[in-house]
């Protein structure tokens, strides 16, 4: 699960010396394109904060 | 802009002293990534709420953060908008937890082959023989003992017989 894998602690600095294909690839290996492989608690949480801002009114549909 | 509140709240504004990302760093590195997936992907990103396809979502790992989860909204001039951000930075990893007072010097490990090792920076001492040799080789002056499968016996005898003799502070178990 991608989500919750341990990757590499990149610093700033480290990150200055990565080519934008390598951080290209950093980028994209880490995407979760399914909900069903992202941890659920984390999922839960940022749609409960979601629909609280929603009902709130700070988001409407334009 | 509830996205930027969002980031501004999340992120640290200025580099860490080891060097963790500041929010420029997570705008330059992550953000401009986000926003092409959802300017070239939004069709196959999935819906946050079911039955909500102005609403999508993408989550990641990316690249300055341990996760990130991004929400946009399509309206109706088929322009999208992100309108929140869960992230979480990438803890950079300390052997002194930042609510404790230890400092990790060394680990002792009867597993063979992780002699010689080192976990997170920290040295494996050896087995249960070098424990006596532990406390003046590296200055510690505490033991943790870390074996959940020990029974209280072997906890004892460690601590009795090994190292409150040693050590200036205790066992702890």
């Amino acid at each position: 699960m991608l989500i919750t894998m341990a990757q590499k602690v990149w610093t700033s600095q480290e990150l200055e010396l990565m080519t934008p294909a390598e951080q290209d690839s950093l980028f994209e290996a880490g995407l979760v394109r399914n909900l069903d492989e992202a941890p659920k608690d984390f999922i839960d949480r940022v749609r409960a904060r979601f629909l609280e801002r929603l009902e709130r009114g700070e988001l409407t549909t334009k | 802009m509830q996205f930027f509140e969002d980031l501004d709240k999340q992120m640290r504004h200025k580099r860490g002293p080891n060097g963790e990302p500041s929010a420029n760093d997570f705008q330059i590195h992550d953000l401009f990534r986000i926003i092409e997936r959802f300017a070239d992907e939004w069709d196959t990103l999935p819906e946050l709420i079911p039955g909500r396809p102005d609403y999508r979502i993408l989550i990641g790992t990316g690249i300055v953060v341990s996760r990130f989860a991004v929400i946009g909204q399509l309206a109706n001039d088929d322009a999208v908008e992100l309108v929140q951000l869960d992230g979480e930075r990438r803890r950079h990893r300390r052997h002194r937890c930042c609510d404790s007072e230890y400092l990790p010097v060394a680990l002792i490990d009867d597993n063979a082959h992780k002699a010689k090792r080192k976990i997170l920076g920290v040295p494996m001492a050896g087995n249960r023989s070098a424990l006596p040799t532990v406390f003046t080789a590296y200055g510690a002056d505490v033991l943790l003992i870390a074996m959940p499968s020990a029974v209280r016996v072997q906890c004892t005898r460690l601590s009795r017989t090994w190292l409150c003799q040693r050590s200036t502070r205790g066992c702890y178990n």
